[in-house]
């Protein structure tokens, strides 16, 4: 032992002679790993700042347009409510007139319909006791009236005529006949005629932004009524129902002064005794027919904040190991596609939301252990003697010439045995442990508190979120290489612990198809904050990412 | 104040400490490439002799040296002010050159020694060994199989007992043991050949 020490002595002190003289090639490769760092840090720096700009940009961009909508949606709100206030007085004016049966069309005070007076005396019996002015803007009428037409003798009655006025401030209103069909009894659906009807609003107490006047003249001839085989019959009963008004957000911008109303009352008269006014139709038509067809209001609120989910997904997981003798396995852990399930209540608020959540995950990880082998040396020492040829001189006789001696000497060849040291070397290799690949699953149920934070953009909403989650072990299964490096523990022998604190983070993206139901694509972390495993040297923690889709309900 | 390139002469191994001061420190925190340049030459000398003991050749050596400085600059915010630099210093290396072995290693391999090693008087090698290269002892080295040369350079060499080398290399304390006792072997058993060459050609 002692030459030992002493050998090892000798040989650090010899290492240590040993000189380095600096190489100016190895500093420039080291220079070059610094560089490549450098540049690493800087591409990930730019990196991140170009992310952290997207995010910004899009952040504002995001809100800029859900400022407008806002906007937008409030002024029109607020002409709508003044177009409404507008149109009051004339509703009610026109429910005076209809109270007095004056046989002829009301007189208007508006220049629209003073227009469409002139329009329909230039074109109709002047006298015409029942005229229909429908006025509007054809392709964006919206609303649903119907004319129910009698049967009519033939040859004896005037054709029932619908005209639509078109309601241009700025030109002169246009009349459109349009013969009822020669039947008995035939329902003319207006909404048919305005074929591009789109209802945008509908005021249920009568209000209408967008009202429809209909006069029919049953007593006026028209060329291109019912054939020409005889008289047309006249109409005993013209009903106009509008049972909703069409409002158009969009026409809320008309001038009140170049907002033609045409109003006329069905009353009965003399020529048409059966005729009965039954309804009055207001119209409100406005010039404004640029504005798109079909504005896209923002969904109905959400008034409770209150949402449930369900979500399901696919993760990739693995375990790292520590301590014990996992440094000789650790390399050869690879990831296995583990699932998770869950349903989560939520208080939502504008852009945060609090909540808990119950996921049944599974982390799984498979492991190819090597065999383990000990491998024992034993050197036994021995002698034995070994043949040697050699030459042997043997002196023989001495003379002595001058004083001087001389030996006289005869070379004999024999073989010699030396005594020799030998060894025996025996090597022994025990295999302790079998190679083998080992799929681990473990489950856990999790209950997570959540943190959101979202913003959303008409039926679009992005978000973040998670929290820390408590994880309740509900089944394990496969093994682990035991710390002996002997054999294998099986889950079922190892201790795990009941519960584990983890955590759990995703970002959302979701659509929402109404004001309840929406449906997201959620990318997902989860993992484990502390060892999963109980006693002993061996810790064990598993993390996994994956994918998730989410089904949330807004409670109302 | 340091100054790059000046100290080649005095960056010997285990003798260049005097030259790192805090200011030198101080400036590769800062990442001043002169005086990471500094520290580099002023750590060289025992930076590659620790490398050159545990690799198999320059080149990897001076690859692992180099990896191990990058740890050295990056960990130099968090370095405890109560450990010796120059100790800090050559735990990371080694940790360097272990960890890379503990990745490349076939330990079947390794373990699996079927050389017969002859016993030497131990004196004689030792008197031998007093006398001879460096250098020459350190090509000796070299010889020695990969895990044994390890396990000796940890234990001998560098003074770690066996129980930590065990657990840095994840063999079992006797297999340490018999990894030092193998490699001694094999070092004096070529000593010993390089003695008896030398007699030779001396008679």
């Amino acid at each position: 032992m002692k030459s030992s020490n002493e050998f090892d002595e000798l040989a650090r002190q010899k290492l240590a002679e040993r000189s380095f003289p600096f190489e100016e090639g190895h500093w420039l490769a080291a220079q070059e790993a610094l560089n490549a760092r450098r540049g690493g840090n800087k591409r990930g720096a730019w990196s991140m700042a170009a992310l952290a700009l997207m995010l910004i940009g899009g952040g504002a961009w995001w809100w800029a347009q859900e400022a407008v909508l806002v906007e937008n949606t409030a002024t029109r709100s607020a002409e709508i409510q003044r177009s409404v206030q507008r149109v009051d007085p004339r509703l009610a004016e026109v429910q005076e007139d209809a109270a007095v049966p004056t046989g002829k069309a009301t007189e208007q005070t508006s220049p629209a319909s003073q227009h469409a007076d002139v329009d329909l005396q230039g074109t109709m019996e002047p006298d015409a006791p029942r005229t229909r002015a429908a006025s509007s803007p054809a392709p964006q009428r919206t609303g649903h009236a119907s004319s129910t037409v009698a049967p009519v003798p033939q040859g004896s009655a005037p054709p029932a005529t619908l005209l639509t006025t078109a309601q241009e401030p700025e030109t002169e209103p246009r009349a459109i006949h349009i013969p009822l069909p020669d039947l008995p009894s035939a329902a003319v659906q207006v909404s048919d005629i305005w074929d591009d009807a789109t209802t945008t609003a509908v005021e249920p107490n009568g209000e209408a932004q967008d009202n429809v006047v209909l006069t029919q003249e049953a007593e006026q001839p028209h060329p291109a009524s019912i054939g020409n085989d005889g008289p047309i019959a006249p109409v005993l009963a013209t009903e106009v129902t509008s049972t909703a008004v069409a409002a158009e957000s969009a026409s809320s911008t008309t001038d009140e002064a170049s907002s033609p109303i045409a109003a006329a009352e069905d009353q009965p008269t003399a020529e048409n005794p059966l005729s009965k006014p039954t309804h009055v139709a207001q119209a409100n038509d406005t010039a404004d027919t640029a504005v798109p067809e079909a504005v896209q209001l923002p969904l109905a609120a959400q008034d409770s904040p209150w949402e449930v989910g369900v979500l399901a997904g696919l993760f990739s997981s693995t375990s790292a190991f520590q301590g014990a003798n996992s440094a000789d396995w650790n390399d050869a852990v690879t990831r296995q596609r583990g699932t998770s399930i869950g349903a989560e209540l939520m208080h939502m608020g504008s852009n945060f939301g609090v909540g808990l959540g119950l996921h049944y995950n599974t982390y799984a990880e498979r492991i190819a252990v090597g065999e383990v082998s000990n491998t024992q040396v034993d050197i036994d020492r021995f002698w034995y003697l070994r043949p040697v040829d050699t030459t042997i001189l043997f002196i023989t006789d001495t003379i002595v010439q001058g004083g001087d001696p001389y030996y006289v000497g005869e070379s004999v060849t024999t073989t010699i045995d030396i005594l020799t040291e030998g060894f025996d070397t025996t090597t022994t290799i025990t295999q302790q442990r079998a190679a083998r690949a080992l799929y681990n699953r473990v489950s856990y149920v999790e209950i997570p508190l959540l943190l959101d934070a979202h913003l959303v953009q008409g039926r679009w909403s992005l978000g973040l979120r998670g929290g820390p989650t408590l994880g309740v072990l509900t089944g394990r299964r496969g093994a682990l290489p035991n710390s002996r490096n002997d054999g294998y523990t099986e889950f079922g022998d190892q201790a795990f612990r009941e519960l584990v604190v983890g955590y759990t983070a995703r970002a959302y993206i979701r659509y929402r198809w109404n004001s309840a139901w929406s449906i997201g694509v959620e990318p997902a972390i989860r993992g484990q904050l502390m060892n999963s495993l109980g006693d002993g040297p061996l810790e064990r923690r598993s993390s996994a990412f994956g994918g998730m889709l989410s089904l949330s309900y807004r409670l109302r | 104040m340091y100054l790059p390139g000046a100290c080649t002469e005095r960056c010997r191994p285990f003798g260049a400490s005097q030259m790192i001061d805090k200011e030198l420190i101080d400036g590769c925190i800062r990442k001043e490439p002169k005086a990471q340049e500094a520290l580099y030459r002023a750590l060289y000398g025992r930076m590659m002799a620790i490398c050159s003991r545990y690799e198999r050749n320059e080149q990897d050596a001076v690859a692992r040296m180099n990896e191990g400085f990058l740890k050295v600059l990056t960990n130099l915010g968090s370095r405890r002010p109560e450990v010796p630099f120059e100790l800090w210093v050559r735990r990371i290396m080694i940790n360097t050159v272990i960890d890379d072995f503990r990745k490349e290693r076939q330990r079947k391999d390794v373990e699996r020694m079927d050389a017969t090693v002859e016993e030497h008087t131990m004196s004689h090698v030792n008197d031998y060994l007093q006398h001879m290269e460096a250098e020459a002892f350190a090509a000796l080295l070299q010889r020695v199989p990969d895990m044994s040369r390890q396990v000796f350079n940890l234990f001998a060499i560098d003074g770690y007992p066996h129980a930590e080398i065990a657990t840095m290399l994840n063999i079992s304390e006797g297999t340490s043991k018999w990894h030092v006792s193998h490699a001694r072997k094999v070092l004096q058993g070529s000593i010993a050949e390089l003695a008896g060459e030398r007699r030779v050609k001396t008679a």
